[in-house]
C-alpha cells in the first residue's frame, strides 16, 4: 500500500506531439483515484507512464517516496489490468495468475496460497484449470484482476477495464471492483472514458482534456463545483446545459446570441458586454416558476426512460438548445411549451473565451 | 453464405477440383512407390502395373541398404535439415520479433534488408559461397551446408513471422513486463507460442528443398562422409547404366521422414496458413 506522487509530468512524443503536459497529483495511500476525459486526452498515456510502459519525458514519479521514472515496469511494484484482459493464452487461469509470482522465485507454497486466496476472492475457484479461451468477459476481467491481487503490489493501475463488457456485467463489476478496493485498501488508478464509472467508483477524480488536467476533485466537487465549461460538459448526464450570452448594461441579465433574454434578479459578477456562458444541469429546471430563473422551453424530442422523461427543445424565442430532465413519466409533444425556473444557486458561469468557472455570491 | 455452402452441386465441384488435385499430385509418389517394389524388368515393361506376386521384390531395398553407406546420408541430411530449421526458426524469429515490437531509427530499412534475399536466389552467389567454404575450411562439412541452408531460409522466415508477431497483442506483452518478466522470457515464453502456426509454415517452407536439395551437396560436400541422402542416392544414377530399383528404393525412403515431419507441422500449418482468413 502507497503514496503516488507526480509532479509535473510531461510526455512528449518523438513526432513533437505532447501528449501530456505538466500533471500534478498526490495520490493518498488506499486512495481511488479516477483519470476520465475523452479519447485522446492523455489519460492512457499517463496511466502507462505510471506503469512504466511508457518513457517519462520530463517531470517526477514517486511510489511511496522513490523516485520510479527509470525503473522497469517489473521493479515498480505495480500491476496492471487492460481492457481486453491481455492474458496469457496459452496458459490456464492458475498459469495466469502464478506466472509473474514464479518468475519472481517465490516460493511455491506462498505461490498456491495467494492464488487460492484471489480466487476466493473472485469467485474463480472452479475455473483454475480452465483456458482463458473458455471463459466469458466478465469472468476473463476477474482472472485479470486476479493475476494483479496475487502480486501483492503497492498500486493497482486499471486501463478501462469494463470497456469491453456488457451494460449489465459493466454495472456487476463496478460493484464488485469498489468492494474489492474496500477490502484491499489498496491505492487503485483507474482509467476511464465513461463518466458514471468515474462518478461512482472514485474517491477523487482527474479530468482531462487535450494532454492537461482540468480539475481534480471528489466527483461531489465536480459535479456541484465543475472548474471549467469542459467539465461542466463532461461530468452528468444527459450533459449540462451550457448557453452563451452577452452581459447586458444593468449586468443583472444575459441576452442569448438571438433574441431571448434570461433576467437573473443580481448582478453578475462580470463586465456589461461581457462574452459568458451559463450553465444549468437538465436536472436542476423544474416545473414551476419558484426559481429565480425563468425559462420557456419549446419542445422538440423527448427520451422516456421510466424513471425520468428528457425533454430536448429549444428556448423559446430562440435557436439555443435547451434539455431538461422530468420525474416520471411525462407525454410532451412537439412544438409543446413548459414553463421552467431554476434556483439561482445552480447556476454556473463560465468566461466566455477560456471557459474557466466564474465565481459569484450566488447562494 | 450459407445457404451456397450447402449447395450440393457446389459442394460436388468443390470435391472433384480437390480430388482431381490430390490425384495429379500423389501421381508420381504413387508410381515411384509401387514401381520400388518391382523388378527391373516389370518396372519397364509395364511401369504403372502393381507389383504382383511374379513382380515383387525387394532387390532395390537390399541395394540401397548394402550399398552405399545410406544410413550414414540419411543422417547427414537429418542433421543438416534439422540444425538448419532450428537456427532459421530461432534466428528468424528473433530478428522478426526486433522488428516488429521495438521502434528504432532504420526499422522499415533493416526489414526490408533482411527480407531482400527473398528475390534474390541464392544460387546466384555459388561461386563466392564456395571460396568462402575453402577459404574457411569448411567444404565437406556439414556445416557448409547447414551455414547455406540457414542464410537461404532467413529472408522468408522474418518476414513471415514479423507479420505474424505484429499481430500478438501488444497490451499482452505488457502484461508480461508488468509481471516482471525479461524481454527474452517474453519472447520465448509468450510470443512464441502464439505463433507456433507462423513457426510451423515457415518450418514447412524450408524444411522440403533443404531436403531435397542437391545443388548445394553436390558443390560444398560432397566427400563421402557427408554426402546427402539426395546426392547418395545419384550413385545408382550412372551415365550408361542406371539402377532403377535402387534409385525408386532410396527415393521412397527419402519421402517417409519428410511425411512424418509434415504430419506433425500439418495441423498447424494449416491453421498459419488460414489464420486471418478465417478470423
Amino acid at each position: 500500500m502507497a503514496t503516488l506522487s507526480i509532479k509535473s509530468l510531461g510526455k512528449v512524443y518523438p513526432g513533437g506531439v505532447t501528449a501530456v503536459s505538466d500533471v500534478n497529483v498526490d495520490i493518498a495511500d488506499g486512495e481511488f483515484i479516477v483519470l476520465v476525459g475523452p479519447s485522446g486526452c492523455g489519460k492512457s498515456t499517463i496511466l502507462r507512464m505510471i506503469a512504466g510502459l511508457e518513457g517519462i519525458t520530463s517531470g517526477d514519479l514517486q511510489i511511496d517516496d522513490r523516485r520510479v521514472n527509470d525503473l522497469e515496469p517489473g521493479e515498480r511494484d505495480i500491476a496492471m489490468v487492460f481492457q481486453n484482459y491481455a492474458l496469457y493464452p496459452h496458459m490456464s487461469v492458475r498459469g495466469n495468475m502464478e506466472y509473474g509470482l514464479k518468475n519472481e522465485g517465490l516460493p511455491k507454497a506462498q505461490i498456491a496460497e495467494r492464488i487460492a486466496e484471489a480466487a476466493r476472492t473472485l469467485r474463480l475457484e472452479e475455473f483454475l484449470d480452465r483456458k482463458p479461451a473458455n471463459l466469458s468477459g466478465g469472468q476473463r476481467q476477474r482472472v485479470a484482476m486476479g493475476r494483479a491481487i496475487v502480486r501483492d503490489p503497492k498500486v493497482f493501475l486499471f486501463d478501462e477495464p469494463l470497456s469491453n463488457l456488457d451494460a449489465k456485467l459493466r454495472t456487476q463489476l463496478r460493484a464488485e471492483l469498489k468492494a474489492l478496493h474496500k477490502r484491499l485498501g489498496a491505492t487503485f488508478v483507474y482509467v476511464t472514458h465513461d463518466q458514471v464509472e468515474a462518478m461512482s467508483l472514485a474517491d477523487r477524480i482527474i479530468i482531462m482534456s487535450n494532454g492537461k488536467v482540468e480539475q481534480i476533485g471528489t466527483p461531489m466537487d465536480l459535479y456541484l463545483r465543475p472548474a471549467s465549461r469542459f467539465v461542466a460538459d463532461f461530468i452528468g448526464s444527459p450533459s449540462m446545459n451550457v448557453l452563451d450570452g452577452t452581459v447586458s448594461s444593468d449586468r443583472r441579465s444575459l441576452q442569448l446570441n438571438g433574441s431571448h433574454q434570461i433576467d437573473f434578479g443580481t448582478e453578475l459578477p462580470t463586465a456589461a458586454g461581457n462574452q459568458i456562458a451559463i450553465g444549468i444541469r437538465p436536472e436542476h429546471l423544474h416545473q414551476n416558476t419558484a426559481g429565480e430563473t425563468r425559462i420557456e422551453l419549446s419542445v422538440g424530442f423527448i427520451e422516456q426512460l421510466g424513471a425520468d422523461t428528457v425533454v430536448h427543445g429549444t428556448i423559446a424565442g430562440s435557436q439555443s438548445p435547451l434539455a431538461v430532465r422530468l420525474n416520471g413519466v411525462q407525454a410532451r409533444d412537439s412544438g409543446d411549451s413548459i414553463a421552467l425556473s431554476c434556483g439561482r444557486d445552480q447556476i454556473h458561469l463560465f468566461d466566455g473565451t477560456t471557459g474557466q468557472r466564474l465565481n459569484w455570491d450566488n447562494q | 453464405m450459407s445457404k451456397a455452402r450447402n449447395n450440393p452441386l457446389n459442394s460436388f465441384a468443390a470435391h472433384a477440383a480437390l480430388i482431381a488435385y490430390t490425384l495429379i499430385a500423389l501421381f508420381p509418389v504413387f508410381v515411384i512407390l509401387i514401381n520400388s517394389f518391382k523388378t527391373r524388368k516389370a518396372i519397364f515393361r509395364d511401369p504403372l502395373a502393381l507389383p504382383e506376386a511374379d513382380t515383387f521384390t525387394l532387390i532395390g531395398y537390399q541395394t540401397v541398404l548394402k550399398q552405399g553407406d545410406f544410413f550414414l546420408y540419411f543422417q547427414n541430411s537429418m542433421i543438416v535439415t534439422v540444425v538448419s530449421l532450428t537456427l532459421v526458426l530461432l534466428f528468424g524469429a528473433m530478428a522478426a520479433f526486433a522488428l516488429a515490437e521495438y521502434k528504432f531509427k532504420g526499422n522499415m530499412l533493416m526489414g526490408l534488408y533482411l527480407a531482400l534475399g527473398i528475390m534474390i536466389p541464392i544460387r546466384i552467389g555459388t561461386v563466392a559461397i564456395l571460396e568462402m567454404m575453402v577459404s574457411s575450411g569448411l567444404v565437406n562439412t556439414l556445416w557448409a551446408l547447414i551455414l547455406v541452408y540457414t542464410a537461404q531460409g532467413l529472408p522468408l522466415a522474418v518476414f513471415i513471422l514479423s507479420e505474424f508477431m505484429r499481430q500478438v497483442s501488444d497490451d499482452l506483452k505488457n502484461a508480461g513486463r508488468i509481471d516482471g518478466l525479461s524481454e527474452y522470457t517474453i519472447f520465448f515464453r509468450l510470443v512464441l507460442p502464439l505463433v507456433r502456426p507462423a513457426m510451423a509454415t515457415v518450418a514447412v517452407f524450408n524444411m522440403i528443398p533443404i531436403w531435397n536439395d542437391l545443388w548445394f551437396p553436390l558443390i560444398l560436400a560432397p566427400a563421402e562422409e557427408t554426402k546427402t541422402l539426395t546426392l547418395g542416392s545419384q550413385v545408382f544414377i550412372g551415365q550408361f547404366v542406371t539402377d532403377w530399383n535402387a534409385v525408386l528404393s532410396a527415393l521412397s525412403m527419402a519421402i517417409l521422414p519428410v511425411m512424418i515431419l509434415y504430419v506433425i507441422f500439418s495441423r498447424q500449418l494449416i491453421r498459419g496458413i488460414t489464420s486471418g482468413a478465417v478470423k
